[in-house]
């Protein structure tokens, strides 16, 4: 008999952690399309509190010898660069104040001003402490969580544009879904002609630019933004640049390829903005989270915009 | 146990090297040094149960570290694992290049199963086949190039931490006629 159980254990143990895994499949499934989906179960939540000092230690050393190439060594045609960014930043100058004029003209700008308060949202300096496990997936790890106000929802930016989403978030640490995974989608424009799409990842370095209407001006060299349609991110948050439109091959809608406007190689340094905005109430449901006296001095209420 | 919960620690360090990994090397381009270590122990792991009850384990870790769903990674490592334990016994993978075309196959087989499973929960979108079967093929074949570096870390770390155990598989699976 024992000899016969014995035989059976292998068989056994394979279809209870397959039925396990399954299971685990769909009631996660189900979670991440849970209205009140909450942060992660504690059993979870405590791996990724490990992962995170661990993945920093890690990391010190390629990071370090990284960061010295950057601040040392990798300064060739730095001076030439500065001067055409001076030069740039004089007519940028030049352009802003023109618009200012105008503006004020028009009497604009007092309203702008007073419509400022409502919509800058408060932002959380967060650092990349690592990057999926898996290549089929692209997620990132940071080094935040929900004790310092972040929330499953939480839009993720850098300075150069969107860079995803947060998925799930322990104590101290946050799971980034990047928008170049394959399960994200984001509802976008184009800045130029305001023709609506839908940007999706490729799981590889490129973007998705997809369902624009046939006859749509879309044009290589056109800068693509967030339409604050999709209830998650604000409007005017850069995603990409198109590199071409494909031929639609008498489809209804074209599609185009974008270069993401983040360099998601060297992502060291993220925001994640804290506030949850009217439409992601309802999405997420329940009452935006009470960000006051939660969040720690760090947070920056007044960030530079990244558009 | 000893040797169970020395390549638990092996696999989770993995993990986060390749999470660190992955900030230098952009997928398909980066190994997937947990799929590796699982066909390793596939190939030398003494006792099936116990191996199982290991990839499972390190497969939800994976899935939490990870943007796949919990469990997708680890219902795959678990098949992963049975199907290369039986190649294992069936056939000869001693040399580099029957090695290195298995890897090349597990791994394929792995992403396809991927994708297949993603489409069925509705996480991936089916017009993305091509470029997902292309990034697949580069990345079988980069993961083809690294495992005997992999399985060579992981006889090193069986010698260290049990040398009996390894070669007395060995041993009984010549004896038997079957080949690892």
């Amino acid at each position: 008999m024992p000899g016969f159980l014995k035989s059976l254990s292998a068989p056994i143990a394979f279809g209870g952690l397959v039925l396990l895994a399954v299971v685990s499949m769909v009631a996660d499934r189900s979670h991440r399309f849970d209205p009140r989906q909450t942060d992660l179960p504690w059993w979870q939540g405590v791996l990724l509190e490990v992962a995170i000092p661990l993945q920093k230690v890690v990391a010190a050393p390629a990071n370090a010898a990284l960061q010295s190439w950057r601040h040392y060594v990798d300064l060739v045609g730095v001076r030439e660069a500065n001067e055409e960014l001076a030069l740039r930043i004089a007519e940028l100058e030049e352009a802003n104040l023109q618009f200012r004029e105008a503006l004020v003209a028009s009497g604009h700008l007092d309203r702008i001003a007073e419509m400022r308060d409502d919509f800058e949202v408060p932002m959380l300096p967060s650092e990349v402490v690592g990057l999926d496990v898996s290549p089929f997936f692209r997620s990132v790890l940071v080094d935040r969580g929900r004790r310092h106000g972040i929330r499953p929802g939480s839009p993720v930016i850098t300075d150069e544009g969107v860079v995803g989403l947060v998925t799930g978030t322990s104590p101290n640490a946050a799971k980034a879904m990047l928008v170049l995974d394959r399960q994200s989608r984001v509802d976008a424009v184009i800045q130029r002609s305001r023709a609506r799409g839908m940007v999706s990842g490729n799981g590889a370095g490129e973007l998705g630019f997809e369902f624009v209407v046939l006859g749509a001006d879309v044009r290589a060299g056109d800068v693509v933004i967030t339409s604050g349609l999709g209830g998650v991110y604000p409007k005017g948050l850069k995603l990409g640049e198109v590199i071409d439109v494909t031929d639609p091959f008498g489809s209804l809608t074209q599609a185009a390829r974008l270069k993401p406007s983040v360099d998601f190689g060297r992502l060291e340094q993220v925001f994640v903005m804290l506030r949850v905005g009217p439409t992601m109430e309802l999405l997420y449901g329940g009452d935006p989270p009470s960000l006051e006296g939660e969040l720690e001095s760090e947070t920056i209420l007044n960030p530079p915009r990244p558009e | 146990m000893r040797l169970f919960f020395s390549f638990l620690m092996l696999g989770l360090l993995l993990m986060i090297f390749q999470s660190a990994l992955a900030q230098w090397v952009s997928p398909p381009w980066c190994p997937d040094l947990g799929l590796l270590l699982v066909v390793a122990l596939a190939l030398r792991w003494p006792v099936l149960t116990t191996g199982l009850f290991l990839v499972a384990m390190l497969g939800f870790a994976a899935d939490i570290l990870s943007g796949s769903l919990l469990g997708q990674q680890a219902l795959l490592r678990i098949l992963a694992f049975t199907g290369a334990f039986v190649a294992g016994q069936k056939f000869n993978l001693k040399g580099t290049w029957p090695l290195v075309i298995f890897v090349f196959s597990v791994t394929f087989i792995y992403g396809v199963t991927i994708y297949l499973s993603s489409l069925f929960f509705g996480a991936a979108v089916a017009g993305q086949v091509w470029g997902w079967l292309i990034d697949n093929f580069w990345h079988a074949c980069i993961n083809a190039l690294f495992a005997p570096a992999v399985l060579s870390l992981c006889s090193r770390v069986f010698s260290w931490v049990n040398g009996q155990l390894g070669t007395e598989r060995s041993l009984h699976m010549q004896a038997d006629g079957g080949s690892i």
